[in-house]
């Protein structure tokens, strides 16, 4: 699955450059929802990456935007905007989170399974290293 | 070299295989549709050889046994999740109660609080007038009957877990008799009896049930399972159950629950029930605590505000609101004035005077519970109740998720393919086929025999 979310070309006013940013972390985090819930994970290293890379941007952006009056409106889709943010961050963990513990508790029982014996001392010359 | 009945006796056994991997099939065929059903297969192996001179002899084939296709780390990993998923669902319920109880709106706590002080603000232009007197003693009542309401609704729906409580350990009881009974159904049955496959599915099933009201491990020996809650307390060992039971703690005032007489309310973790638990014994107390704690900071607040003050009459502010502290505030806050003009609004004694409502009005941006004002503490409520609802649907919607993934694999695994099945019948119509006709080919190599016998 590709991910074709672009940034805008096109020069954006400065007090909703940050609502383009964290519309473009939701598009981002909408696709690795996809994945996650249908259990693709081929496209999740370069969606989480491109995720990070987006999320430093809205922090900077923040940052220039820190004393830029917003206007209500602005104001109140950007809280929306967070809100919806959080969930879609919020089921991202908890799924890599089920994905993580899943992977590792198969690891342990086939390491479980398959752990050899081992010996308390260095096992003769003779039964080891043969061609 | 082996006899003419030796070979009739290897057709024979082939024809005993072949038909048992035909009704092994068509069983498969039969379950496609039916829920929990794991497809099984023949183990099929050849027989011993005889050996004759020198010379072995193969003798057939036999049937092993009935082979159930499961995975059991994919069968460990679903049990994990529903039991994350029995805690979330249970959760979000009782949470979703209590929510209610904190609206961000017009309605509720808020809401009054903010009536309050808008009917201070409206008494400061006209001190001595009794309507709007009257109307701040409405404002303070509808406020501590907004505390009485919810205070109690908590109480109310903790009462509720509580039942909740109760029953789910009775559910569970019942389900671990029923795995109890199918380890001894299964531990006098050999793995090639006719219906193995299906008493261990019903365990499984019965499992799974289990691992949706408390946190289980499984213990699999081959044939019997052990079933522990993941703290140790044993509910199945063999064909024994260990039934769970509840008792009123006099401590808390709730039922807790018990294994074998040791207190486990603590250690349970997962399912329905640690859900349940959770939610009695963690979230709605802390909540409980913080509505008591502004109930009893606003109250004291106030109180000393309006004992600053001088009523109508001229005499010395007494209590506005009834003393209230510690647990139970919000259960017991009321006015303790019905009289208007024992509202203390001047600050000098004089009828005309207001200033002892600037006092009042002031409490509004006072620390009151926890270093935050009345409207920020129940700020903090509302935001804790709407967090729990949204983290745990969070995590309700990622373990029905995860559910549908692992139970998408165990289905690849388990699950009755109709193409592998049409072929499996194919191929062992076609044995049986060529084995029935072994036999007619030895069964008239007898005749050939028998009669040149006769012609002797």
């Amino acid at each position: 699955m590709s991910t074709k979310i672009e940034s805008p070309s096109n020069p954006v006013p400065h007090e909703f450059q940050e609502l383009v940013v964290l519309e473009t972390l939701k598009a981002l985090l909408t696709v690795a929802i996809r994945s996650l819930s249908r259990g693709e994970p081929a496209n999740l290293a370069e969606v989480s990456r491109r995720i990070n890379a987006t999320a430093d941007e809205v922090m900077s952006t923040s940052l220039n935007l820190g004393r830029l009056p917003l206007t209500p409106e602005t104001q109140q889709r950007r809280r929306k905007l967070l809100a919806e943010l959080r969930q879609q961050s919020s089921f991202c963990r908890a799924m890599l989170r089920r994905w993580r513990r899943s992977i590792l508790l198969r690891q342990q029982l086939l390491d479980l399974a398959i752990e050899p014996v081992t010996y308390t001392e260095p096992l003769d010359p003779r039964w080891c290293c043969h061609e | 070299m082996s006899s003419l009945l030796g070979t009739m006796s290897i057709a024979m056994g082939a024809l005993e295989a072949q038909q048992a991997g035909l009704e092994t099939t068509t069983n498969n065929i039969a379950n496609l549709n039916t829920p929990g059903y794991t497809r099984e297969r023949p183990v099929l192996q050849e027989a011993d050889p005889i050996i004759n001179g020198g010379i072995a002899y193969g003798e057939g084939v036999k049937l092993q046994g009935i082979e159930s296709l499961r995975d059991s780390i994919l069968e460990l990993q679903i049990s994990n999740e529903t039991q994350q998923q029995g805690q979330s669902q249970a959760y979000v319920n009782a949470m979703s109660q209590a929510q209610t109880l904190f609206p961000d709106d017009t309605s509720g706590i808020g809401q009054q609080i903010s009536n309050f002080f808008q009917s201070l603000n409206s008494l400061s232009t006209d001190p001595s007038n009794l309507a709007l007197r009257q109307s701040v003693l409405s404002a303070a009542n509808s406020m501590a009957s907004a505390f009485n309401g919810a205070a109690n609704q908590l109480s109310a729906v903790r009462s509720s877990l509580d039942q909740n409580v109760e029953q789910t350990a009775g559910e569970v009881n019942q389900i671990t008799q029923e795995i109890a009974n199918l380890n001894t159904k299964l531990a006098k049955l050999n793995s090639t009896a006719q219906g193995y496959g299906s008493f261990l599915d019903q365990r499984d099933n019965l499992v799974q049930k289990l691992s949706g009201l408390i946190d289980v491990s499984v213990i699999n020996d081959g044939t019997s399972i052990t079933l522990t809650t993941k703290q140790g307390a044993t509910l199945v060992a063999d064909g024994q159950s260990f039934a769970l039971s509840t008792a009123l703690d006099p401590a808390s005032g709730v039922q807790h629950v018990y294994s074998q007489g040791a207190d486990i309310t603590g250690k349970i973790s997962g399912g329905e029930l640690g859900g349940l638990l959770q939610a009695r014994d963690q979230t709605l107390p802390a909540m409980q605590t913080q509505l008591d704690s502004l109930a009893s900071g606003l109250v004291q607040a106030l109180n000393a505000a309006h004992a600053q003050g001088f009523d109508l009459n001229g005499n010395a502010g007494g209590n506005l609101f009834s003393p209230v502290s510690g647990a139970g505030a919000a259960a017991s806050m009321a006015v303790a004035i019905s009289d208007p003009t024992l509202l203390a609004a001047s600050s000098d004694g004089t009828t005309g005077s207001n200033g002892n409502l600037a006092n009042l009005s002031a409490v509004a941006n006072q620390a009151v519970s926890n270093g935050m004002t009345p409207t920020e503490a129940y700020g903090n409520l509302v935001f804790q109740a709407g967090s729990a609802v949204s983290d745990g649907t969070t995590e309700l919607n990622a373990s029905n998720t995860m559910l549908q993934q692992l139970q998408q694999q165990q289905a690849s695994v388990s699950g009755v393919s109709l193409d592998e099945e049409a072929s499996n019948l194919l191929l062992y119509q076609r044995a049986y086929q060529a084995a029935a006709q072994a036999i007619t080919t030895v069964d008239q190599m007898l005749q050939t025999a028998i009669q040149m016998g006769a012609g002797k």
